[in-house]
């Protein structure tokens, strides 16, 4: 434990400083209650996220979807900031890999930009602001002329391999959709790697608690989204399913996948996550629920024992569900959504109860 | 070659049907600089000739047969030169009948060969991808007529085969492993037919890379195998053969070929040029600057090659209106003998000397030699250097001209070598026949000094005449003219007085002062003054002085000074002549003590060998690339600096570069 300690403590207590800045249940309130999206502005510029909204013009030349993708900037300080915190290269590693979902989520609009001859200029403001933690090749990237060229410039990656997997099925169907795949299981098998690679039974253990679960949440909520929206069958979801789970097996990804209502899709659910979801009946509810389920996990696990990788880990994936909740207010908000319904879609955990309101 | 060569500009009008031989002359003559017609007034009322696009394109189309063959046949023969340019309406015929009948010689055998190597690529790929499923044993015989089963052959990534393997948890399947190559496992996987397409998703979805095979295989994997090589073999026996042929055919044709090709893209070009003639009705009118010399020759040609129906007639620069209002700018040809051709290279990546200036490629070309050597002076590294020129002279064709260079530096280095006595940093070997410089470092200093008050006078002189040839009479009096010259001289003479003697008289230094003060006067006043004299023929009444003459006054102050600083500092800079030919002593000497502490440690065996060889091999390297630099440097900034404006534009002839 003293080893474990004195690899996490400096770390640790980068992300409490960090985790003091995040938005509380009253900044949500406010933000929810805002009567119309420069309201929301107005709020948010006196929040942790003030330095995004400097010097840009909302409402005028700056598109919305520019504003979403910035508001991601912070998150991506804050994963340069810890990575810089951890010394011991194997945590790091765990970081750099949570941090690599994003950098596949870039490379896939380039792809598409890509395969659609579309202008860089076009699609820019649809990437991450990844900062400077990443160290892949973006603007060699971006002279790439097809997909096989990316593969080229991203080889000794993980993701050039992935390319080059996937560039048959790409050929033969005629799509992006299996190299995006093939991008996501990537990016997820080098975190499962980087955790399974972790030194210390219960540096290992913690982080397979936090990712591990992440990976199941993900898992579910995939399987949903690819019956719903991709009409896909089970033998399909099953081979697109994410690597490094913890609960959820194989066989068990199989049944959820071949699960024909919500109540059947919910029994075939581990029994530690199907207690929070008795509750939905629609498959669109999955979403919120596994959210909370996950924000849960996650409070508990930031108030627990803090010297584990698990901390750092977790607090990136709630400060990045902190941004994604915020995105969903801004655009019930441009969309004039009555406040609340808006808050209907924001978890609980992030509302909490604003007594004085 | 102290100037660019006599140009006149040449316009000739010819009917239509006889612009085809006077453009074969034209072709043959070479050397003519057109002149867009859209660039005269010509042009601008709309009389501007159309490119006879139907030929071109008979041309065009020509030439890639002509490729495809010279890509097919791979001719060894050297690159013909055409001297004699045909005429392009005429000529197609020849050439279209040249190339159809190679065509009906090589085209079969070419075809045949392509055919030959389509089937050697495709049974090349078949064995590839038996080769991989060879493990697994397939007998064909068995898998094809299966009724109720289905099977494929494929690669999936290793990672992947788990969830593969669950996915068809569902349905009667089996997937065999047959072997493991770089990340991916090959895979023999069936089902029943009912399920087929379950397992296309399946497979599908796990990244498949599948194996085609050809659906008629017939008999076990190692049959096929052992089929398609014995096909192969035989394929490559039938292309070998086929390359024998193409040789000889290449071998037959190929010179032609290539002679053909240059005909058609010479052709092409002077078809192009076509857009840059005038026509009014069906007359064409070409015009353009030739060298005065060759005036008589190109109309002579072209009155025997129209039988009298072309008008020839040129006109000197000077009559120009266009010219002498510099709208026109007169091409500059330069004229240099071999040896010195190729520094016109240095010269024109500081500018193209104008048609009224002096071409300086002659002196840059002497005093960049003698600088060089100056600094770089040894007669074993010398030889190097000129070895080396050599070797890029006669194998890089590209870069000749830097050959050349270096051969000429070369020899300079040697020269100075042997008037410093030096063989590869060696000084006891061959007596020095002016100095050793490290033992005359003042002397060398002087020279240096010398050499730049030179070098700087030249630059002065050849700025007066630029000064008279352009009728720039009113600058004479500025600092960069005649005056600033005269105080540069008076300068430097009374320096140099000073620097051999030690003892200027009074009487010498009072005439210096009194002339240098006079001569400042004359400098500061004479653009004021010019002014003055401008307003006054201009004759504006209502003021005595034009406005802002005191401040032209203080512009005249600090120009002079500036320049006159200028001039000081240019001269010292070439101290640096001196620095660097010590420099190139120092750094033998460091090479020699390195030298000594291994023989002292070791005797002189390979090592103390090696460690000259090295230095040498360093300091010609170092001190050969920072030498000629510091050489460029003073040439564009001691020297050009004086006179050279530039601003001309080069000659460029017709036919110059080749098209397609």
């Amino acid at each position: 434990m003293l080893l474990l300690a004195a690899r996490y403590s400096f770390a640790n207590a980068k992300v409490r400083a960090l985790r003091a800045r995040r938005l509380t249940p009253e900044d949500f309130h406010f933000l929810i209650q805002a009567r119309d999206l420069s309201g929301f502005f107005a709020y948010l510029a006196t929040t942790s996220y003030q330095d995004i909204l400097s010097g840009k013009n909302i409402g005028g030349g700056t598109s919305i979807k520019s504003i979403e993708r910035s508001l991601y900037a912070p998150l991506f300080k804050e994963y340069r900031k810890i990575a810089k915190a951890l010394k011991n290269p194997g945590s790091r590693q765990v970081i750099l890999a949570l941090y690599s979902r994003f950098e596949a989520e870039n490379l896939k609009i380039i792809l598409r930009s890509i395969v659609l001859g579309k202008n860089r200029s076009l699609v820019s403001h649809l990437l991450y602001p990844l900062g400077s933690l990443t160290r892949l090749p973006w603007d060699d990237l971006w002279n790439c002329k097809d997909p096989a060229g990316l593969a080229k410039v991203l080889r000794g990656s993980v993701f050039g391999l992935a390319i080059r997997h996937a560039l048959p099925q790409f050929e033969a169907q005629g799509r992006t959709f299996p190299i995006e795949v093939a991008l996501d299981l990537a990016a997820f098998r080098w975190l499962a790697e980087a955790t399974s690679r972790l030194s210390g039974k219960r540096d290992k253990n913690e982080a397979r608690n936090v990712l591990g679960r992440y990976v199941d949440i993900l898992n579910c909520l995939w399987i949903t989204r690819l019956r719903l929206h991709f009409n896909m069958s089970p033998e399909e979801i099953v081979n697109y399913s994410l690597p490094g789970g913890m609960d959820i097996t194989l066989k068990r990804l199989h049944l959820l996948a071949k699960s024909k209502t919500t109540s059947e899709f919910v029994e075939n659910i581990p029994e530690t996550m199907a207690k929070k979801l008795t509750m939905v009946r629609e498959w669109s509810d999955f979403r919120p629920a596994f959210t909370s389920l996950l924000l849960r996990l996650l409070r508990k696990v930031l108030a627990s024992f803090p010297f584990h990788i698990g901390v750092e880990a977790g607090y990136l994936l709630e400060k990045e569900l902190e941004v994604q909740a915020l995105i969903a207010t801004m655009e019930s908000k441009k969309q004039k959504i009555a406040p609340k319904d808006i808050a209907r879609h924001v978890p609980m955990e992030l509302l909490g109860e604003v007594a004085h309101v | 070659m102290f100037k660019a060569v006599k140009l006149t500009r040449v316009t000739i009008q010819c009917p239509e049907e006889q612009i085809s031989p006077v453009m074969a002359v034209l072709g043959n003559m070479r050397l003519l600089h057109l002149i867009r017609i859209e660039e005269t007034h010509l042009g601008k009322l709309g009389y501007v000739a159309q490119v006879d696009r139907k030929l071109l394109d008979h041309y065009d189309s020509l030439l890639s047969r002509t490729n495809r063959l010279i890509d097919g046949l791979s001719p060894t023969q050297p690159m013909p030169s055409i001297t004699k340019i045909p005429r392009p309406d005429r000529e197609i015929f020849r050439l279209k009948e040249v190339i159809t009948r190679i065509e009906e010689k090589a085209l079969p055998v070419l075809e045949k060969r392509e055919k030959t190597w389509q089937e050697i690529a495709r049974d090349q790929a078949l064995l590839d991808r038996l080769k991989l499923l060879e493990p697994a044993e397939l007998d064909f015989d068995r898998l094809g007529p299966l009724k109720y089963a289905t099977w494929m052959t494929g690669l999936i990534p290793e990672e992947n085969l788990d969830r593969l393997e669950e996915s068809l948890s569902d349905v009667y399947h089996a997937l065999i492993p047959v072997f493991r190559k770089a990340g991916k496992v090959v895979l023999f996987a069936m089902s029943l037919r009912d399920d087929e397409d379950v397992l296309h998703r399946a497979l599908k979805s796990a990244f498949w890379d599948p194996i085609e095979l050809p659906g008629d295989l017939k008999g076990t994997i190692y049959e096929v195998t052992r089929r398609t090589s014995k096909a192969l073999e035989g394929l490559r026996i039938k292309l070998s053969e086929l390359d024998q042929q193409r040789k000889v055919l290449g071998e037959r044709y190929g010179a032609q070929l290539l002679e053909t090709r240059e005909i058609i893209l010479l052709c092409s070009q002077l078809l192009r040029a076509q857009k840059k003639f005038g026509a009014i009705d069906h007359t064409y009118i070409i015009t353009g600057w030739l060298p005065f010399d060759l005036f008589n020759e190109l109309k002579k040609r072209i009155i025997e090659a129209t039988r009298g129906k072309a008008l020839i007639d040129r006109v000197d620069p000077e009559h120009i209106r266009e010219v002498r209002a510099g709208i026109l700018k007169i091409p500059i040809l330069f004229n240099n003998p071999l040896l010195i051709r190729p520094f016109e290279r240095l010269t024109t990546l500081y500018g193209t000397p104008s048609y009224k200036e002096v071409e300086p490629t002659v002196f840059l070309a002497i005093s960049f030699l003698v600088l060089f050597g100056m600094m770089f002076g040894d007669v074993g590294q010398g030889a190097l250097l000129f070895a080396t020129g050599y070797y890029v002279f006669r194998k890089m064709f590209r870069f000749m001209d830097y050959g050349v260079i270096l051969m000429e530096c070369g020899v300079s280095s040697m020269i100075f070598g042997l008037l410093y006595g030096s063989v590869f940093g060696f000084e006891d070997l061959i007596p020095a026949l002016w100095m050793h410089p490290m033992r005359h470092i003042d002397h060398f200093m002087k020279v240096s000094i010398l050499l730049g008050i030179s070098i700087i006078s030249l630059g002065f002189l050849l700025n007066l005449i630029n000064l008279l040839r352009q009728k720039r009479y009113g600058d004479l009096f500025s600092a960069s003219g005649l005056a600033g010259a005269l105080f540069y001289w008076l300068l430097a003479g009374l320096g140099i007085r000073y620097i051999f003697s030690e003892n200027v008289s009074p009487a010498e230094i009072l005439f210096a002062k009194v002339s240098a003060i006079s001569l400042f006067i004359i400098m500061l006043f004479q653009k004021p003054v010019r002014r003055l004299f401008f307003h006054l023929r201009k004759g504006d009444k209502r003021h005595r002085l034009p406005k802002g003459i005191g401040i032209t006054l203080f512009e005249s102050l600090i120009e002079v000074l500036d320049d006159i600083l200028r001039y000081m500092a240019n001269t010292v800079s070439f101290v640096r002549v001196a620095a660097f030919g010590l420099t190139h002593v120092a750094l033998f000497m460091a090479v020699f003590s390195l030298a000594d502490m291994v023989r002292t440690a070791q005797g002189q065996g390979l090592s103390y060998w090696l460690i000259i060889v090295a230095g040498n091999l360093v300091i010609i390297l170092l001190e050969g690339m920072v030498v000629s630099i510091q050489t460029l440097r003073l040439e564009y900034y001691e020297f050009f600096s004086r006179f050279f404006r530039g601003g001309g534009k080069p000659f460029r002839p017709l036919l110059g570069e080749k098209a397609g």
